[in-house]
């Protein structure tokens, strides 16, 4: 791989891997007809060690490092935690339990201006976040009759989800509705949950931020979307930040699949799930999905990397994916490797190329949001 | 008093108050036919304001019956284009319920509805009025004039009026007196200039200008300030009440910035702040802002937004502005330039690159250059015109700005790390931490890297005129700027030599003028102190002193061809004959010398033409006889180039260099 080349100049990122131009091109749109799944997805039972490839797809010229580190920075989390599982419930605050099992939609948040995470703060935030959705809301009214609102907000500290001591801690943001009164509640009932974190980030990349910026690159938001758009809004002229949905390419989804493919299957049933979406000139069908068992999976990625090194290397993320696309084309003579890649699901997580992302697995959370985290940093261009 | 008189009066200088008045009742007086009467008061244009007896009797006698309903409409509009010259509009707020009277009539009623329109008030609007309005709607139909006014109503009394309103806003009153409201604001700015001043200088948009869709999609923040971050004390002056670069300059120090520095792209006045704020974290705030947006746009998902077009439009804008780069746009194209496609948004693309700030070379060439070169020589040859300026541009931008910026701002580090209070960089508005590189060698070495694609460029396309052109553009840039470096560099040989042979005149010319400049540039740095400069200038220097040769060996060649039939003449000096053997010497030197060289073939001809007798057969031969009138005719056909360069070059006068 030409990308393993190390670039020693400071300012401009030196970008080599020029081949690799014509190829980013390729996310194509989807289509929507109707869909087509096949019915019998393909098991993985023989695994087998691919020839080296270059999958110029799967690691394209943009600033993919050449490698990754699997483990968080101060081994907080074990990479084997099947050993740990008793005391998992001490080793990791309940909170995170919150976070599991819901899609949250991802959002990128650059460094955010005068954003201070203390009490009093966050307070005041609360109050201004109100008001200012309930003028958007008596902005839009004649629109629509059953709009979207909300009657309180607050902003609170989510703690334990840092994992750095330089990095800020995360918040939380509510959005409440009071229960209308025919309804017979008598509980606000939350519309929206929104989770703004940096979790294991590079202490370099932090350093960079001037003393007056606070670095939460990560926002998680599950709620309608027109009260997204509010917040946003609100995040976007409070704290001079700019918010943009997250999209994942292709090769970031490759990334994912290869380094939680390595988690555990004990967490439960769940298969490896790989969806592609077809090229729009196929008529009839939408996306093709393929499912293989999550310990011949494991047991595949054991084949390719070497269990000591603690770092994932491109060549290995190429090499898995291709091996999965190989065998599909043995079986159905389709070939993946032309399509695009939208959703990954593995044992401990779900991540979807719109940015959509479901963790399953409490142990594997901080790893899951630190990769995002990173991935998210790693998408500036000042870096 | 003729009636001519008048208009030109009128469309002149206007009339002052007590005029319009005497003007005013001649008009409705009835003494003359409609024709007289409409041009007086179609004339009636003041000087400096309507006074309000004037109104009154306009008024009055609408009510009379005496005129016409031509003469009635006509003095309604009449008071339509002067609303804004009123003296004061409180007489003509008294005879509302006048003017309500006039709706009954047809023809008067659009304009008595836009007069109305902007006289009601909130008092005005009462249940009959509301009613009147409902009943004429009804009978005449949903009129956009009448809504126009229901809609006002609505807005003060909405109780009254249960009518539906389209909620977008709508011009509802034709303008169609256009012609006498400009000259009316002529005659107005003629008097009085600063009222017209105070008027245009005004450089911010109201919101509720904008439509609201609009709004949503605009790439660029507003100027709102953020509620949540303001301080308490009542001091601070929102950024958005700044009306003009007076009440700027008298507020500045008790500014409030707005919540979201990016409104910077769309407001001069916020870039007047930008450019002399102490401190740096202004511009941080609209670096992460474009960080993200620049890489939403065009790196994450290329080409889905249409925005992209402006947005660099408005970087290129600001950079002007700031006479700076901005340093994210070079992170940037540092990026992006690896998956351009060399289409999208071309011009604007390579006119940031103009712009881009000093840096080591091997880190401009394998951010910048090495894509671009790939595009180069994968475009047509119209792409690589525009590399060859828009590299030429950036030398420029180098040499001139940037390698003196770098120096100052590099001090001014050095300078605070010792004494931390020091105030901000007055150098550059950005701050960025510096190394210090070899700026010199720098920029010596993009000069080799634009030759060398330059001439395996022309090469490619067949010397190119267009591209020839470009080159030599860049050449001359090379040589101007060699007035702030003690470095020279020649073109390469291709280069040279294809000027020498080429069939166009233009580029012989053009070559033969740069390397008369050379000369000059190589006398320069001769004379130059060579303990002066630093290390890496005094380097190129001597690089420079060494290519005093091949240049002389040059100026042999051009001077051996062009005038002394020596081209090919097997000698120890030259470069390029020495390999050419067994062609007949003088019908070749012949041919290549300025007399018979291909590429001036045609001036030779019409210099013949005009100088020989008519009848005879012209031959250049002839030419022998009159070199230093044909020298002279070149430079009215604008090739002195070619004269210049022999007369400066040749020891003994032409004439005698046979």
């Amino acid at each position: 791989m030409s990308l393993s080349e190390s670039f020693p100049h400071r300012r401009l990122r030196s970008l080599n891997n020029s081949q690799n131009i014509q190829r980013t091109s390729i996310t194509s749109t989807r289509l929507s007809i109707q869909k087509q799944t096949p019915q019998n997805a393909p098991q993985i039972s023989r695994s087998k060690r691919s020839t080296p490839w270059t999958g110029k797809r799967l690691a394209p010229f943009q600033k993919t490092p050449a490698s990754r580190n699997l483990r968080t920075p101060r081994n907080i989390v074990s990479s084997k935690p099947r050993k740990k599982r008793g005391r998992l419930s001490h080793d990791l605050p309940l909170r995170h339990f919150e976070l599991l099992n819901k899609t949250w939609r991802l959002y990128r948040v650059s460094p955010m201006f005068k954003f201070k995470t203390e009490c009093m703060k966050l307070r005041h935030y609360s109050v201004h976040l109100a008001s200012h959705i309930k003028a958007e809301v008596a902005k839009g009214l004649a629109v629509d009759a059953q709009v979207e609102t909300a009657d309180a907000a607050q902003f609170s500290l989510f703690s334990g989800l840092k994992i750095q001591p330089d990095e800020s801690e995360a918040v939380e943001i509510t959005l409440k509705q009071k229960p209308s009164r025919g309804s017979g509640e008598k509980e606000p009932r939350v519309v929206l949950t929104a989770i703004l974190c940096c979790v294991g980030a590079p202490s370099e990349d932090l350093r960079k931020v001037h003393s007056d910026f606070t670095q939460l690159p990560l926002m998680l938001v599950k709620g309608p979307v027109t009260l997204t758009s509010y917040l946003t809004q609100f995040l976007e002229l409070q704290f001079d930040c700019h918010v943009s949905p997250v999209v994942f390419s292709t090769c970031d989804l490759s990334w994912m699949l290869a380094m939680w493919a390595g988690f555990s299957s004990k967490t439960g049933n769940r298969k490896v799930q790989l969806s592609y979406s077809v090229p729009a000139s196929i008529q009839g069908l939408d996306n093709i999905s393929m499912e293989i068992n999550s310990d011949d999976c494991l047991r595949m990625w054991k084949y390719i990397h070497d269990e000591n090194d603690e770092s994932f290397h491109a060549s290995e993320v190429v090499c898995l994916i291709k091996s999965l696309e190989e065998h599909f084309v043995h079986h159905f003579g389709i070939n993946l490797a032309a399509m695009n890649l939208y959703t990954v699901g593995t044992a401990s997580a779900f991540v979807g190329a719109e940015g959509k992302l479901k963790v399953f697995s409490v142990s594997h959370l901080p790893q899951v949001l630190s990769h995002i985290t990173k991935l998210m940093l790693e998408k500036n261009l000042t870096q | 008093m003729s009636l001519e008189y008048v208009e030109q009066i009128a469309a002149e200088s206007g009339f002052s108050p007590d005029i319009i008045v005497d003007l005013l009742t001649l008009a409705t007086s009835g003494k003359y036919n409609e024709t007289v009467s409409g041009r007086l008061i179609r004339s009636l244009i003041p000087s400096t304001v309507i006074p309000e007896d004037a109104i009154i009797n306009a008024v009055s006698s609408m009510c009379t019956n005496a005129l016409s309903t031509a003469l009635q409409s006509l003095l309604v509009r009449w008071l339509l284009v002067c609303y804004d010259v009123l003296e004061s509009n409180k007489a003509l707020h008294s005879l509302y319920t006048f003017l309500f009277y006039f709706l009954e009539n047809n023809t008067l009623c659009p304009f008595v509805c836009h007069l109305l329109y902007l006289l009601t008030r909130k008092q005005d609007v009462t249940a009959f009025r509301v009613r009147a309005l409902l009943q004429l709607q009804r009978k005449m139909g949903p009129q956009p004039h009448l809504m126009g006014l229901l809609s006002l109503c609505k807005l003060f009394c909405p109780q009254m009026v249960a009518i539906v309103i389209p909620k977008r806003r709508r011009n509802f009153f034709k303008r169609i007196d256009k012609a006498w409201l400009a000259k009316v604001k002529v005659v107005q700015d003629r008097q009085r200039p600063e009222a017209f001043l105070s008027n245009n200088n005004d450089s911010h948009y109201s919101p509720s200008d904008l439509p609201a869709k609009r709004l949503k999609t605009d790439l660029v923040p507003r100027l709102d300030s953020a509620y949540a971050n303001t301080s308490s004390s009542s001091n601070h002056l929102p950024f958005a009440q700044i009306r003009n670069f007076n009440e700027l300059l008298q507020n500045l120090d008790r500014l409030e910035l707005p919540g979201q520095m990016a409104a910077v792209f769309k407001d001069r006045h916020l870039q007047h702040v930008l450019m002399c704020h102490p401190d740096p974290v202004v511009a941080l705030r609209v670096q992460y802002w474009l960080d993200h947006v620049l890489y939403r746009d065009f790196l994450e998902s290329p080409g889905s937004r249409s925005q992209g077009h402006d947005l660099l439009a408005l970087l290129i804008e600001l950079a002007d502005y700031l006479q700076e780069g901005i340093p994210v746009c070079q992170y940037f194209l540092a990026n992006f330039l690896h998956v351009w496609n060399g289409s999208d948004h071309r011009a604007l693309v390579l006119k940031l690159l103009t712009r881009i700030g000093l840096q080591e070379y091997s880190e401009l060439h394998d951010s910048v250059l090495e894509p671009l070169r790939k595009l180069f020589f994968a475009s047509s040859v119209y792409f690589k015109c525009q590399v060859v300026v828009c590299l030429t541009e950036l030398l420029h931008n180098l040499v001139t700005v940037e390698i003196q910026r770098h120096t100052h701002s590099l001090a001014w580090q050095k300078e605070q790390l010792l004494r931390p209070s020091l105030l901000s960089n007055s150098h550059s508005v950005f701050p960025e931490q510096l190394d210090e590189i070899y700026v010199h060698s720098s920029v010596a070495e993009l000069i080799g890297f634009v030759g060398t694609i330059a001439s395996l460029g022309l090469q490619v396309e067949h010397n190119n005129v267009l591209l020839m052109h470009c080159t030599l553009t860049f050449f001359e840039e090379v040589c101007r700027l060699s007035q702030h470096q003690a470095m020279v560099f020649l073109p390469n040989d291709y280069i040279v030599y294809s000027c020498l042979f080429s069939d166009c005149a233009m580029t012989l010319t053009r070559m033969c003028n740069l390397l008369q400049r050379y000369k000059t540039c190589f006398e320069r740095i001769t004379k130059q102190d060579a303990f002066s400069l630093s290390t890496d200038e005094a380097d190129l220097r001597k690089h420079s002193l060494l290519q005093i040769q091949r240049y002389n060996s040059i100026v042999l060649d051009f001077i051996d061809t062009l005038w002394r039939y020596r081209a090919i003449i097997s000698k120890e000096s030259g470069s390029v004959y020495k390999l050419v053997t067994g062609i007949t010497e003088e019908k070749v030197n012949h041919v290549l010398s300025i007399f018979q060289h291909h590429s001036m073939l045609g001036y030779v001809h019409s210099f013949l033409q005009k100088t020989q007798p008519e009848g005879t057969v012209i031959h250049p031969v002839a030419l022998k006889k009159a070199k230093e009138l044909y020298l002279e005719s070149l430079k009215e056909d604008h090739l002195g180039g070619i004269s210049e360069f022999l007369a400066s070059s040749l020891k003994k006068k032409p004439n005698s260099a046979d």
